[in-house]
């Protein structure tokens, strides 16, 4: 009988050690398209924020990058602000984050090199079908009159409640319309955007959320969307090279190569491409210049 | 191997245990020790196997007095109620000579030999914990033996034990005595045991030698009082 | 009740799915932890033993700071693992951070007070008769300890199968110094996390059932091994 478990646990100690992913170097790989080889570059780290990386952008359009330069990209899914930090303290080589003001703080304050544009999504509010509070008449497009409206009614409203880039923009709406959100109908979840979506589809409340989370959970949701558009609730991505002076260790030339290769014409026709096949629309919008 | 002891004194606690000016065993002789409870001799036995240190004084073996660890190899003990290995008879009379990197076919040889004089062959590949009392006394004694100790200590090796097993120990060890002409130092409680085995008795009580001679004069005609009323079962213990 | 149900399906479909990103995952689950178990027996059984045996002086301030660091929040041990590791920290150089090596340092910080301290109180009581027995037999410092580990082996065993149980569960402190990145330091644990927090509840749940699954099976299997 023993003998059995010894190898059970053998078995197990195998596929453990060969199931793992790529080691710290990467094999490359037969390119899909006829894309040049190029030297090939270390590992690069890239800070991002969580409803980034869940969006499936990344999934999507990275092994085109690491299969050209023989290399692999880890992403470390954080919120904002640790993203910010991870690039002061060094432990990332570039940053994709959607917070413009902060961006351009770090850039000026020397902790990265510049700052490009990339792309931008947008945020919608969504909500029960039959439109409780009516926004779709009454508000349109126009966002801040949207929340005024569920304030004034106090119909029942998630907030991601998390500091996160998504709450951030959340409070800069309601800012905008003039509104301090408070009261019972204001529910501050303090989680993710699909477990704050699950959460207002059960309590068939109004939230706001980024399209693509939204689309790619459509399917489970009974919300729909009903207001769109408005300039405010546009999201700008904005990706960083963190600079290479202050610490030792950063991965400059992963670094060049990473932004260039995400500004190009190339890869922002990808950018608008993705998500046009599941939902119909594009996700992101590129706009590099 | 001749031990002398000289000017042995332990303490515990400040309380002293052991006070010896001058104790000599001489080598391939049945020595054996007696004395109430608490009188040192455990602690004296402790002190020659090496597992204690004396406060002050000193040991010789063999008339030197050698880096202990010299000499440790040829020195064994065999306690009151022995540790076993957790593992089988076999085994456990093969520990001291796995330890010293006995050749194996060598090292089967010794323990069968041994396994055979104490009577275990029935349990030779048995694990020890469902030996009774006795048989595990007899893996101690085999496990010992089976070093060829020239210095073989015992400390109540045989109290409490079934009658069967005391005779086996005791012949085991007198033909061994014969054979190797080893030093054996045997602490018992038992008179009669003590007449059966000694060559050269000694008593102590409250750590210090009340008397020693050999055998015929210590039993027979003792000096002390003390020693007279010990053998006469006066000192309770 | 539904829910439970589907989750076992999901867990079966997930395990026979043939996709390489969920078998990395608990490939690299059980390496982690099975790595960090091996590294921290080579010298937290030694250390408890001669704690748990040895006079010296402090030996009961140590006794008390091991048995209180069994209990250390993980995160805190991945808190400092992250900013020693960090290119801003002292060891940033080394440049393992957000790879297995800094969870396995993460992971070896947390269990190694648990297998010192269980160690450590299972030879208090007859380590000394053990040590005393081999002594006299003419064993030397290094074939006592030898000795000492395999009479207390059934202690030692279950002192490694909890430190092996603490890091297999263990989520805060990999999540920190691993990062969770895709395919590379992404475990069991931090994958549930990460569905959780995307809302999707059917996958967490399966890989929940996967990871308890398989944290049952080899417990059982190695206590069986054990022979308790």
């Amino acid at each position: 009988m023993k003998k059995y478990y010894v190898l059970t646990i053998g078995l197990l100690l195998i596929f453990a050690l060969v199931s793992c992913g790529p080691a710290e170097t990467p094999q490359p790989e037969e390119p899909e398209e006829q894309t040049p080889q190029e030297e090939p570059l270390g590992p690069i780290t890239l800070a991002t924020t969580t409803s980034t990386e869940n969006s499936g952008l990344l999934d999507d359009i990275l092994p085109h990058f690491e299969e050209k330069y023989s290399t692999r990209v880890n992403v470390v899914a954080v919120g904002t602000g640790q993203a910010m930090e991870m690039g002061k303290n060094g432990d990332a080589d570039v940053l994709l984050v959607h917070a413009e003001a902060t961006e351009i703080e770090f850039v000026n304050d020397g902790y990265g090199v510049d700052r490009h544009r990339v792309m931008y999504n947008d945020f919608i509010i969504v909500g029960p079908e039959d439109d409780p509070a009516g926004l779709k008449e009454t508000a349109g497009a126009d966002a801040a009159k949207a929340l005024s409206i569920i304030s004034e009614n106090k119909v029942p409203f998630a907030s991601r409640g998390d500091d996160s880039g998504t709450h951030k923009k959340e409070l800069e709406l309601w800012q905008a319309a003039g509104i301090e959100p408070e009261g019972d109908w204001y529910k501050s979840v303090g989680q993710g955007m699909g477990a704050t979506l699950n959460f207002a589809n059960e309590q068939e409340a109004y939230t706001m959320t980024d399209r693509a989370t939204y689309l790619s959970m459509s399917d489970e949701l009974d919300l729909v969307i009903l207001v769109e558009g408005d300039e405010l609730m546009f999201n700008q991505y904005g990706v960083i090279k963190v600079n290479p002076e202050k610490h030792t260790g950063i991965n400059k030339e992963g670094a060049d190569r990473f932004v260039e290769w995400i500004i190009s014409d190339e890869v922002q026709q990808k950018i608008s491409d993705f998500g046009k096949d599941e939902y119909g629309q594009s996700l992101f919008v590129p706009n590099a210049e | 191997m001749r031990v002398q002891v000289l000017d042995i004194i332990k303490e515990y606690n400040g309380a002293r245990v052991l006070g010896i000016e001058k104790l000599s065993f001489r080598e391939g002789r049945f020595h054996v020790l007696m004395g109430p409870n608490g009188s040192g001799k455990s602690t004296l036995l402790g002190i020659l196997a090496g597992l204690l240190q004396a406060n002050r004084g000193r040991v010789l073996y063999s008339d030197r007095q050698r880096d202990f660890q010299a000499v440790r190899r040829d020195i064994t003990l065999v306690m009151q109620r022995s540790y076993l290995f957790n593992t089988s008879v076999y085994n456990n009379i093969a520990s001291g000579l796995k330890y010293r990197g006995m050749d194996k076919s060598i090292l089967r040889e010794r323990v069968l030999k041994w396994a055979d004089a104490l009577d275990l062959n029935r349990f030779l590949y048995r694990n020890v914990r469902t030996l009774s009392g006795g048989e595990k006394q007899r893996v101690a004694l085999a496990r010992a033996l089976a070093l060829k100790p020239e210095l073989l200590l015992l400390d109540e090796s045989t109290a409490n034990l079934d009658p069967e097993s005391i005779i086996i120990i005791e012949k085991v060890l007198k033909d061994y005595q014969k054979e190797s002409k080893s030093t054996i130092i045997f602490v018992t409680h038992n008179v009669f045991q003590a007449k059966r085995l000694a060559d050269r008795a000694y008593l102590l009580m409250e750590g210090r030698v009340i008397e020693e001679g050999e055998s015929i004069e210590f039993f027979g005609n003792p000096n002390s009082e003390l020693t007279r009323g010990f053998l006469g079962g006066e000192i309770v213990y | 009740m539904e829910n439970i149900l589907q989750g076992f399906q999901g867990a079966l479909s997930l395990i026979f799915s043939g996709d390489r990103e969920v078998y990395s995952i608990i490939g690299l689950s059980l390496r982690v932890s099975f790595i960090s178990v091996l590294i921290s027996m080579a010298f937290s059984v030694p250390a408890g033993i001669i704690i748990g045996m040895r006079e010296f002086p402090l030996r009961k301030t140590v006794v008390m700071v091991i048995n209180t660091l069994m209990g250390l929040p993980p995160v805190i041990a991945g808190l400092f693992v992250y900013l020693f590791l960090s290119r801003s920290g002292p060891l940033g150089y080394l440049g393992i951070l957000h790879t297995p090596k800094a969870m396995i340092i993460a992971q070896v910080l947390l269990i190694s007070p648990i297998i010192t301290g269980i160690t450590m109180a299972s030879v208090k009581d007859r380590g000394t008769l053990v040590k005393n027995t081999a002594y006299t037999l003419g064993a030397g410092r290094v074939q006592i300890l030898w000795t000492l580990i395999r009479e207390f082996r059934t202690s030692i065993g279950s002192s490694l199968i909890a430190g092996y149980g603490r890091a297999i569960s263990e989520v805060g402190a990999v999540m920190l110094v691993g990062g969770n990145i895709k395919g590379f330091t992404r475990v069991m644990t931090t994958a549930i996390v990460l569905e959780t927090n995307m809302g999707n509840f059917d996958q967490a749940i399966a890989i929940g059932i996967v990871l308890l699954s398989l944290f049952f099976i080899i417990n059982i299997i190695l206590q069986r091994i054990q022979g308790a």
